[in-house]
């Protein structure tokens, strides 16, 4: 008897209708196949259902099962469809009727309980936009999905649970676990003594989404002041947060703090490959771009990534998606970020140092800074740098520093000004401004055109840098709630320019 | 313009051809004249230069805008070609002494230094056309360097600077040695530092070289501005009494970071300040 249900396949990130056809003969030797070109995974779920049925107490049909996954040409990968091959030879032990516009998701273990299974937030959203009656999934993945709201989920902690469905329509009920919005081991702004510029200038970052290129010596507090950046970044808006969920529901780790609304930080290696980077594979994977989704890639020691790593992050961070095509199938993976980046001067990291010797020749220093091409530089919004502070000042620190909850405050109201504003253009913070929209969004007065004039020619900056200072101090000025941009808002806004003497 | 002086040429540089073994032939490339020989001033220094040394050479060369004082210098990295940048901009004229021959841009990082130096003054080499820089090349170039000019002054040199061979030179031609005083815990100036004790001249302003070229200088004196506002003369007064960084600064006016940093680009604009790998000095 052919018993019919309803599963999915992910392609990147999106979901495509998976039929998967379960065929219990009384014709032909007994047998279990899946055929509809399934991996390694899906062919080993023959093992799982098997086992996970015998130890539930179902009598497994001695008969020639056959399950078909259709479309027949579509590579399927990943163990969720333990649940509905189960699901299909209960409804045939038991004869019980499977409902109708039912959607089955869900890993088997051994004794016949239903793992936590990667990629349940995606299957909701697809669940919902189809309007499907019931989900059948895990319990364990209901924190993961308990912010889509209007499904009919049907959460499972074991076959037993299922049955019991079918039989008495009878579902149970979930404890969510209290999860908290707060980062794990994190360092607090306060905590941080000193650099009190380095903190400004991390708050028109976080405000303005601008990419930011932190330099200075080893031990001036760089990485410091990085961790701390992510506790002052905005919390991501309920569309923001569908997005970032769907790439780590599917393929990161079950980390909660993505679930409740943070915005993600990355911090990969220096030695991160090509495709660690920016997502590949056969069936392709994303990259760290695509984890940073509205969020920070943190590169440190951004001279020591190799150049070719580098160069491939010009077009994500133009466009804000990456497509990777591969052999069996072309994906495209959103990737908008803030490129976050810092490095020391030169390789031993003091030259420029006020006090300390650096022991590199000049040649090896051009070589060093050189890695950061030209075309990266030109992305970069602000240019920090960070000296390390004095003994004095983390001994008898007069200023009371201000926590990383206070600024984020400013922060997050910055982002709701240029939300508003940007809206009907579709962007979401003054860095996405496009050159042609600047003269409308950031029109300047008299005395502002004055000094950025002024400024022009002193610093002999590009038309580009002086784009760049517009939207900047268009930030600057959001996060004071001033309407128009002032003069020291520009002011300021200058002082974050790439200062040449340095850096490139 | 490009072409070869040989040493019975009335072109030559005299002082050179009085050195103990002068070479033969200079080869040239851009303008040469009798006078841009007649009162040469070596500025020689570090490779790497570090924000003093180039404040110094700055204020130094600018100083020497009007004078018949040609700057010589070697056209490496560093002091070097900021000395020539310098020369450039305030119109004092500048030859480059290359340690290979004229045709050959080395280091190659400075082609647009050497199109500039090219258009009205000079490179010159006692190497042939063609002739790649080698290890010694760059030792027997200081000596050229020393011989046409009548001082020799280093701004800013290591343990084992090229400057101090150049400085070694001068002494042996009996040319005049200055060199600049520096942070004594500098690393670029333990080089300076020792060619005072051991007998050269300090230079603190442009005027101690008057007496040799015998011509007045002087030095551009950094005239006090004052701001209209309060806030911004102080931070602009703290400034003035030394090196200090925006951090230390901001504790030490006691003013928040965000005006601070407006207040530092108004006096940057004003030109009353300069900033330089995070630090700030006072023009």
């Amino acid at each position: 008897m052919l018993t019919k249900l309803e599963s999915i396949s992910y392609i990147g990130i999106d979901c495509v209708a998976v039929d998967v056809e379960v065929n219990v003969s009384n014709y032909g030797l007994p047998s279990f196949d899946i055929v509809g070109l399934p991996n390694k995974e899906i062919n080993e779920s023959r093992q799982r259902v098997k086992t996970a049925l015998q130890n539930c107490g179902i009598q497994f049909p001695n008969k020639k099962i056959t399950v078909n996954l259709a479309p027949a040409d579509l590579p399927k990968q990943g163990s969720f469809y333990d649940l509905s091959i189960a699901a299909g030879i209960i409804s045939e032990v038991y004869k019980l009727a499977i409902p109708q516009s039912a959607v089955f998701f869900g890993e088997l273990s051994l004794d016949g309980t239903l793992r936590h299974t990667r990629g349940s937030f995606p299957l909701a959203l697809y669940a919902k936009e189809n309007n499907y009656k019931f989900i059948f999934l895990p319990a364990a993945c209901s924190l993961e999905v308990k912010n889509v709201p209007n499904v009919n989920f049907i959460f499972l902690n074991s076959l037993h649970d299922f049955i019991s469905f079918l039989k008495y329509q009878k579902k149970i009920s979930i404890n969510y676990a209290h999860s908290s919005a707060k980062r794990s081991s994190t360092i607090d702004m306060s905590s941080i003594a000193g650099q009190s510029i380095a903190k400004r200038c991390l708050e028109v970052s976080a405000a303005g989404g601008h990419s930011l290129l932190m330099y200075g010596p080893p031990g001036a507090g760089k990485t410091l002041l990085a961790s701390a950046y992510a506790t002052i970044l905005p919390t991501l808006t309920e569309s923001q947060m569908v997005e970032v969920a769907k790439i780590y529901s599917l393929y990161g780790d079950q980390n909660s703090e993505i679930f409740s609304g943070q915005a993600p930080f990355r911090n990969p290696h220096h030695t991160v490959s090509f495709s660690g980077m920016l997502g590949g594979g056969n069936l392709p994977h994303p990259g760290e771009i695509t984890f940073a989704h509205h969020g920070v890639l943190f590169l440190d020691e951004i001279c020591e990534f190799s150049s070719n790593v580098l160069n491939c992050l010009r077009q994500p961070l133009e466009s804000g998606f990456i497509q990777i095509a591969r052999n069996q199938r072309m994906v495209k993976f959103p990737s908008k970020f803030i490129l976050f980046a810092a490095t020391n001067p030169c390789p031993c990291g003091y030259y420029g140092h006020p006090t300390k010797k650096c022991v590199c020749t000049l040649s090896q220093i051009q070589r060093y800074v050189k890695r950061l091409s030209g075309p990266i530089l030109d992305r970069i919004d602000l240019f920090l740098n960070v000296t390390s502070i004095e003994f004095s000042e983390l001994v008898h620190n007069n200023f009371k520093a201000e926590t990383s909850l206070q600024i984020q405050k400013r922060v997050e109201v910055a982002r709701a000004v240029q939300q508003k504003r940007l809206l009907a253009y579709k962007l979401n913070c003054n860095s996405e401004i496009t050159p042609d929209l600047l003269k409308k969004l950031c029109p300047l007065t008299q005395i502002t055109s004055n000094i950025l004039e002024k400024a022009y020619t002193k610093y002999s900056l590009s038309t580009r840098g002086i784009t760049r200072i517009i939207k900047i101090a268009r930030t600057i000025a959001d996060l004071e709630l001033s309407a128009n941009i002032e003069q020291s808002h520009i002011a300021e806004a200058l002082q974050y320019r790439n200062n040449p003497t340095i850096v490139g | 313009m490009q072409g070869k002086i040989s040493i019975s040429d009335a072109l030559y540089p005299h002082l050179l051809s009085q050195i103990p073994d002068p070479p033969e032939n200079l080869f040239f490339k851009g303008k040469l004249s009798k006078e841009i020989f007649s009162n040469c001033l070596a500025i020689v220094g570090s490779r790497k230069m570090t924000s003093y040394g180039s404040r110094v050479v700055e204020s130094l060369v600018s100083s020497l805008a009007g004078s018949a004082i040609t700057v010589v210098s070697g056209f490496m990295y560093g002091v070097d070609a900021s000395a020539h940048r310098a020369a450039l901009k305030y119109g004092v004229s500048t030859i480059a002494v290359l340690p290979c021959g004229v045709d050959k841009i080395y280091p190659q990082m400075h082609r647009e230094l050497y199109c500039e130096i090219q258009k009205s003054n000079a490179l010159i080499s006692e190497f042939e056309m063609g002739f790649y820089p080698t290890k010694w090349s760059f030792a027997k170039r200081n000596r050229v360097i020393a011989g046409i000019c009548k001082a020799v002054l280093v701004i800013e040199a290591g343990v084992q600077s090229g400057a101090l061979i150049t400085a070694y030179w001068a002494n042996k031609f009996k040319r005049q040695v200055y060199a600049i005083p520096g942070d004594i815990f500098s690393e670029q100036s333990v080089g300076t530092n020792q060619l005072i004790i051991s007998g050269a001249k300090a230079v603190v302003t442009v005027s101690e070289l008057s007496s040799l070229f015998g011509i007045k200088l002087q030095q551009n004196k950094s005239k006090y501005k004052t701001f209209s506002s309060g806030e911004v003369d102080r931070v602009y007064k703290l400034i003035q009494s030394g090196r200090v960084s925006v951090d230390e600064l901001s504790r030490s006016a006691l003013i928040n970071a965000k005006s601070l940093v407006s207040i530092i680009t108004e006096l940057e604009l004003s030109g009353a300040i300069k900033s330089s790998g995070g630090y700030l000095y006072a023009n």
